[in-house]
């Protein structure tokens, strides 16, 4: 017994030491920076209003093109204050236009990410992003003759003019409405490029600007663009596919009054920038409601407060375990509103497709409402 | 309480000793249930008193369950099943997911592995130990490494156990989850190995409390108990711990890494709820106390590892004695917070599975561990309550 041994010498002898430096093992290998992360080159900065700027990007020298579909974003990683943060931004450039790939940024007055693009990042910079993801896109066919109806508020632009200059271009018979919505006239995102596409494809492209506050004299519509002045705008064209971007509340109501006019749902395509996607989630700071289809009870969730948290301090028999979703206890099936929920998690495809969501790390966005309970 | 005038004037590797007998002592008096003693005191004599684990050799340890064959494959048990599924799809690879290019410079204030908070400088203070700011990162640094150390000793711990686990259980979809627990704990042992030796380049032995519960849990013959020791106890503290830890990170690789962990440990943890919900209603009142009581005295042997004994002998051990050293870290703030954290979710998962009897609870609440249990009586305690136990 080696430790018996080592126990009588122990009465008289000072111990080893409790820890053991150590060098890797080969069987690690030398680490490859990781696969989905990228270095892109800022190639060009444009100031495209007071608060946008366009980066125009380039993948570092001898890493793989940059490729992209339009309306697709990528993530941005930004290392700031200890930890590292992650936000997605949107290409506003063509790829069918052969232009270098962009993204356009607004700058939040306290946002950790897009303050630091505008404050610090200058042509030559380097930026590490992953590559392009996203569903926002349109699978273009130059046989195809439709009218596409695209409504832009703010920032929301991005995808769309890219999405709206890859349609024309590459589907010679269709034709494009792009409404957009800005706060005022001088926060107009791309309006020369608009009106040069305008002139290339007139007829097929028509843009109508919006502003909330109209200066005298000032040509295109005054007023919010909210769903009814959507519909007002749009009169009787007869939209084949809607794409909105903006936000919150103007996607809110020009969704509801899409839907109003018999637009069917399977048409209208929507992008949120306040949406978390995978690790970039964002808890809501505001309440919402939460109502339990089966037994009627509507319970308010804290800014903050999960929804199985609510339900259960509303007294509510909500089952979970681990309660960082991980086991999957807690899965409710949510039939209407929006939920932010935390990732990863162990929801399958499927799952989210059918429309379940983990009440343990789920918070509502909007109101929301539960199948069950 | 031991006289430390007396062990003052003993040489220090003897005193040292007497200390440890009487640790372990005190653990053996505390033991009310005679079974439970019987049980638990051989692996007390191999953890803290041979100490087993620290003794730079192999350790053997030998088991005596029963694999449990069932040529019929029956015994439904659809959870277990769609547990097994989710873990089949949350397969996750610790090589590729993770980037392993990041530069982790554990003693860099921008990006501590762990806060500087975590020093206890007051209870250092009171006993005449100021440390600079390069000593304080250099704790923090070296506590960081002893306590990812003994989370990666409890995954080697949890691999084996949830191999033999899942040899013992008696539903086939448990079974089959069983295997999957098994690769996840392969991966988290990788990982954290891998994390300590290429990033931190520091490994310390197993902490003496943390192989009493291992020895005592690979040798138990009853597969409950071994669900018990890993599912519930080691894997749920984990489980609050690594959340803890993943909070208050600025580690960007770390950060990452406890995320998978973290997905995986819910799901281990979730697994033995379900599989001991159903055998604890079969078992006898008598079967039941023996849990019970087995499973206090696991807590408190969880509760004292966090003391830290090995960074005490690395740093401190000529400058305060070891019960000195206790209090300081009972006392510390980062540290009741990152105990109480711990201990939050166990609680609930031993009420549901039936082994929290108003007869335990008061156990519980002696040595001030239900005070971690949703805050109940944490304005009535004080430090000295804790120390008491
Ligand atoms: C798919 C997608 C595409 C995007 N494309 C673009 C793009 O092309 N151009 C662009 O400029 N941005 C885009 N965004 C938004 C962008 O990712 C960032 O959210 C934005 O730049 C703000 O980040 P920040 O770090 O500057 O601000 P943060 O530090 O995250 O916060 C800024 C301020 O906004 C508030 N805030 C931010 N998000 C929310 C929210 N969800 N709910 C409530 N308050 C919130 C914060 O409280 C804070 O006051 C996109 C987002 C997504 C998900
Ligand atoms: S409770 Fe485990 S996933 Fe929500
Ligand atoms: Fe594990
Ligand atoms: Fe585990």
């Amino acid at each position: 017994m080696p430790s018996a041994t080592a126990f009588i010498r122990g009465w008289f002898s000072e111990p080893a030491p409790t820890f053991e430096i150590r060098k890797p093992s080969a069987r690690w290998g030398t680490p490859q920076p990781h696969q989905s992360r990228r270095q892109l080159r800022v190639v060009e900065v444009v100031q495209e209003t007071p608060n946008t700027r366009t980066f125009v990007l380039e993948p570092v020298a001898g890493t793989a093109p940059l490729t992209y579909r339009a309306g697709q974003h990528l993530t941005v990683l930004v290392d700031a204050g200890g930890t590292t943060h992650r936000r997605c931004y949107s290409f506003s450039s063509s790829p069918a236009a052969g232009q270098r790939p962009a993204i356009t940024v607004k700058r939040m007055p306290d946002g950790v990410v897009s303050r630091h693009l505008h404050d610090h990042v200058r042509t030559g910079d380097t930026l590490v992003a992953t590559d392009a993801t996203g569903h926002f896109t349109i699978a273009t066919d130059p046989a195809a003759a439709r009218k596409v109806v695209m409504v832009a508020g703010g920032v929301g632009i991005t995808p769309l003019i890219s999405l709206a200059e890859t349609v024309l271009r590459e589907e010679p018979q269709s034709q494009v409405v792009l409404l957009c919505g800005n706060r005022s006239e001088a926060e107009i995102i791309f309006r020369q490029r608009l009106a040069r596409l305008e002139a290339e494809f007139a007829p097929r492209l028509v843009v109508r600007h919006a502003v909330d506050v109209a200066s005298p004299g000032w040509p295109g519509l005054a007023g919010p663009l909210d769903g009814t002045r959507v519909l007002e705008t749009l009169g009787d064209t007869r939209a084949d596919a809607c794409y909105v971007c903006g936000p919150e509340p103007m996607m809110e109501s020009v969704c509801a009054a899409l839907a109003g006019a018999g637009i069917g749902r399977e048409c209208v395509h929507t992008e949120r920038f306040a949406y978390a996607t995978a690790n970039t989630t964002r808890i809501p700071d505001h309440t919402a409601e939460v109502t339990f289809a089966a037994s009627g009870k509507r319970v308010t969730a804290r800014a903050g407060q999960t929804i199985l948290q609510a339900g259960l301090e509303a007294g509510i028999d909500l089952p979970y375990s681990c309660t960082m979703g991980g086991c999957g206890a807690c899965k409710v099936k949510k039939v209407a509103g929006t939920v932010v929920t935390s990732e990863p998690n162990c929801l399958s495809d499927r799952e989210r497709e059918e429309g379940y969501v983990l009440a343990c790390c789920s918070y509502a966005d909007s109101d929301v409402t539960i199948d069950h309970h | 309480m031991l006289p430390d005038r007396a062990l003052a004037s003993m040489p220090s590797p003897a005193a040292r000793r007497v200390r440890d007998v009487f640790d372990a002592m005190k653990v053996a008096t505390r033991v009310e249930n005679k079974k439970v003693l019987v049980d638990l005191a051989p692996s007390v004599a191999r953890g803290l008193l041979l100490k087993e684990g620290k003794q730079g050799e192999p350790v053997p340890m030998r088991a005596s369950h029963e694999a449990y064959f069932d040529f019929r494959y029956q015994g439904d048990y659809p959870e277990m099943y769609e547990l097994y599924r989710r873990a089949v799809q949350n397969q996750w690879d610790g090589d590729r997911q993770l980037d392993w290019s990041t530069d982790v410079d554990p003693q860099n204030p921008e990006k501590p592995v762990f806060p500087i908070e975590l020093v206890p400088m007051e209870g250092l203070a009171a006993h005449g130990i100021h440390l600079d700011h390069a000593e304080q990162m250099r704790f923090v640094s070296d506590f960081s490494c002893w306590l990812l150390s003994q989370f990666m000793h409890g995954e080697q711990g949890a691999l084996f156990a949830s191999a033999q686990v899942t040899e013992c259980v008696r539903w086939t979809d448990g079974k089959f989850y069983g295997a999957t627990q098994v690769m996840d704990e392969a991966r988290h042992l990788e990982v954290f190995l891998r994390y300590l030796e290429s990033k931190l380049g520091k490994l310390y032995q197993v902490n003496d409390n943390l192989f009493t519960i291992l020895d005592a849990l690979m040798r138990d013959s009853r597969w409950d108990m071994k669900f018990l020791g890993m599912q519930i106890m080691v894997e749920g503290l984990a489980l609050g711990a690594f959340s803890m830890m993943y909070q208050s990170t600025r580690e960007p690789l770390l950060k990452e890494m406890l995320r998978y962990v973290i997905q995986d440990e819910a799901r281990h943890v979730h697994y033995g709820v379900l599989a001991l919900k159903r055998h604890f209603a079969e078992l006898s009142p008598r079967e039941l106390r023996e849990r019970e009581d087995w499973t206090f005295e696991v807590a408190c042997l969880m509760r004292d590892r966090f003391l830290a004994h090995e960074i005490y002998d690395e740093w401190f051990a000529g400058h305060m004695t070891r019960p000195q050293w206790d209090q300081v870290m009972s006392n510390s703030p980062f540290l009741t917070q990152f105990r109480q954290t711990m201990f939050k979710r166990l609680v609930p998962n031993l009420e549901y599975i039936g082994i929290f009897s108003p007869r335990i609870r008061a156990h519980y609440d002696k040595v001030g561990l239900t005070q971690y249990a949703g805050g109940r009586n944490a304005s009535e305690l004080t430090a000295e309550d804790l120390l008491a136990a």
